[in-house]
């Protein structure tokens, strides 16, 4: 063998170990979550193939209504929050792109002060009670309305559009909402996509806000259950304390380590749907702006 | 000067539309930025819930600077900051290179797809996911340390061990990611150079450490510099929701400092106290590492 040969071979071998210990908890995870209760103590952190095939994990967290209502609320929030962040993100973005109007150098520090400076946890939380929004999934949704990172990177992916196509559609009496949907949106599709796909993971990782601002336990999303689960260890969160019982003592009781694995998986799984999409688009317009 | 207002007059009135269209936006930064930003006047005002808060003037921040623990807080931030940016920055590098060596272009998507992943996980699923592997009963970790013959360990509530198990985490969620830069930096180097040196008889360990790290360095710098500014948030998310009592010793950073001391106490003017001394000193941090890095010619972070 040369030499270079054996540099790539023990290179090769070093990713593969690296991308085996960033899948490996996922797959002993998905084992433990699907072995069935009786064979569950025999499983250990390295095994990958369930003892004995059971789904008694899922059934048990599907027909639970506080994950049923988790789920819903994950979703809930994930849908109107994107909806609203791509809305708001993309008329912003256009406005910025396209003309130098009076002011808008101004307009640029009123955009990145905030990104210096926040006021920080309190000052926060009292607006939001101010507001009245407490318990209301509107707390989760309105103030993640526009990340500026992602404003200033759909900025730059519509400035790519060349001014002489707007040009042509004002003269045929095009307004500018006729541009934006016509022109700008499905010239920058890649571009679009990849930041409603950034969007909607932040909206569905959301854990903070619905963890402070919501009370009440049938609004809270996934995160915040699988939250309750693993960090406080309460298993009333998961299927109310009735419920659990029933779970526990029945012929078919199952572990606590089992239902923890299967939170995490239910948690994961919408994230691993969406990433193939990530990566097709996100490529060409990440790595562009990071080149700028 | 009737003529230049005029001038100015008529442009913005061609360009309303551009106005109308940021009026969205302009609400939202100034109601959920803005007005909190404002609301900072309550680290100087005693929390009063009926009859309006009263003006106190520097009393909270006598308390914070008086206060050990607000110091225990400060030193834990500085050293978990520390150690992440110190253990954090050569790994995203190292591992970019290693993936630029890779040249089969499938095993290389591969590897890229595989590491990128952690980073769109939420802290709360990866503390979930180490807790279960670092679990001293069956955890993927202690089944391989007994397996050498050694004994478990408890790693999330040893004090010992905790702030590593925050650089681990920290290193399998961004490492992949972050090496991006690195390789958006390795494709900008010009391959002519490596041909040149090639003519020259350099051989390939020579060209990476002549030509390439050197253009590395100069993005490790850039990504240091900007860390620098981001120094005292040592990971909320992540400490949140991985430590528990037995650690808070080590792991009671400046913002759990303020949660604990705002949320659960309801210590309201107290804890606003400390998040202005914070924000400001980040802001100082910001705008500084900002001038130094657009003074290098590396691009600013705005």
């Amino acid at each position: 063998m040369t030499k270079k040969s054996i540099f790539q071979l023990i290179n090769a071998v070093l990713l593969l170990l690296l991308t085996i210990t960033t899948i490996y908890p996922f797959v002993n995870l998905l084992a433990v979550s699907l072995t069935d209760a009786k064979e569950i103590a025999y499983m250990t952190g390295l095994d990958i193939i369930p003892k004995k095939l059971s789904f008694d994990v899922y059934k048990a967290l599907f027909t639970s209504p506080q994950v049923y209502k988790a789920f819903f609320s994950s979703i809930y929030i994930t849908v109107m929050g994107t909806v609203l962040n791509m809305v708001l993100t993309i008329i912003t973005a256009y406005a910025l792109s396209r003309k130098n109007f009076y002011g808008k150098k101004l307009y640029m520090i009123f955009l990145i002060i905030p990104m210096l400076f926040d006021g920080g946890l309190i000052p926060n939380y009292m607006l939001i009670k101010n507001l009245g929004l407490i318990d209301s999934y509107w707390s989760v949704i309105l103030p993640g309305t526009i990340n500026v990172y992602y404003l200033m990177l759909l900025k730059n992916v519509f400035q790519s559009v060349p001014q002489s196509i707007y040009e042509a559609a004002e003269i045929d009496g095009a307004g500018h909402f006729t541009m934006i949907w016509k022109i700008a949106v499905p010239l920058a599709k890649p571009g679009i996509i990849t930041i409603g796909l950034f969007y909607a993971i932040l909206r569905w990782n959301e854990y903070f806000k619905p963890l402070i601002y919501i009370n009440n336990p049938d609004k809270w999303p996934l995160q915040v259950l699988l939250r309750q689960f693993i960090v406080d260890s309460d298993k009333g969160a998961l299927f109310g304390t009735q419920t659990l019982l029933n779970y526990s003592s029945g012929a078919t009781a199952i572990p606590f380590r089992s239902l923890q694995a299967g939170i995490i998986i239910i948690t994961v799984i919408p994230i691993l749907l969406l990433y193939p999409l990530l990566l097709k688009y996100f490529n060409n317009v990440t790595v562009g702006a990071v080149k700028e | 000067m009737i003529n230049t207002n005029n001038k100015i007059l008529k442009r913005i009135y061609k360009d309303r539309y551009y106005y109308y269209l940021l009026i969205p936006a302009t609400a939202y930064f100034i109601i959920f930025h803005y007005i909190p930003i404002y609301g900072v006047k309550l680290a100087f005002e005693k929390y009063r819930i009926f009859g309006g808060n009263q003006w106190v003037g520097l009393a909270y921040f006598e308390e914070l600077f008086t206060s050990p623990a607000f110091y225990k807080a400060l030193m834990n931030t500085i050293i978990i900051s520390g150690l992440k940016l110190l253990i954090g920055m050569p790994v995203p590098l190292i591992l970019a290179i290693l993936i630029n060596e890779v040249n089969n272009k499938y095993f290389k998507k591969y590897v890229q797809s595989v590491v990128y992943i952690p980073h769109f996980l939420s802290w709360v699923v990866i503390a979930g996911i180490f807790t279960m592997i670092l679990s001293p009963v069956n955890g993927m970790v202690n089944e391989i340390i007994k397996a050498f013959g050694g004994s478990s360990v408890s790693f999330m509530t040893s004090t010992k061990h905790f702030r590593g198990v925050l650089v681990v985490s920290e290193l399998w969620r961004s490492a992949g990611w972050d090496s991006i830069l690195y390789t958006a930096a390795l494709s900008n180097i010009d391959p002519t150079l490596y041909e040149a040196a090639k003519i020259d008889g350099a051989n390939r360990w020579q060209r990476n450490i002549y030509i390439t790290l050197p253009e590395l360095l100069k993005t490790m710098i850039v990504v240091f510099i900007l860390n620098l500014g981001f120094f005292l948030n040592a990971g909320f998310d992540q400490v949140f929701n991985m430590m528990n009592d037995s650690v808070i010793s080590v792991a009671d950073i400046i913002d759990i400092y303020a949660y604990r001391i705002g949320l659960l106490n309801m210590n309201y003017s107290y804890a606003t106290a400390v998040g202005l001394f914070k924000g400001v000193i980040g802001m100082i941090l910001i705008i500084t590492v900002n001038k130094i890095a657009k003074k290098n010619d590396a691009g600013g972070l705005y």
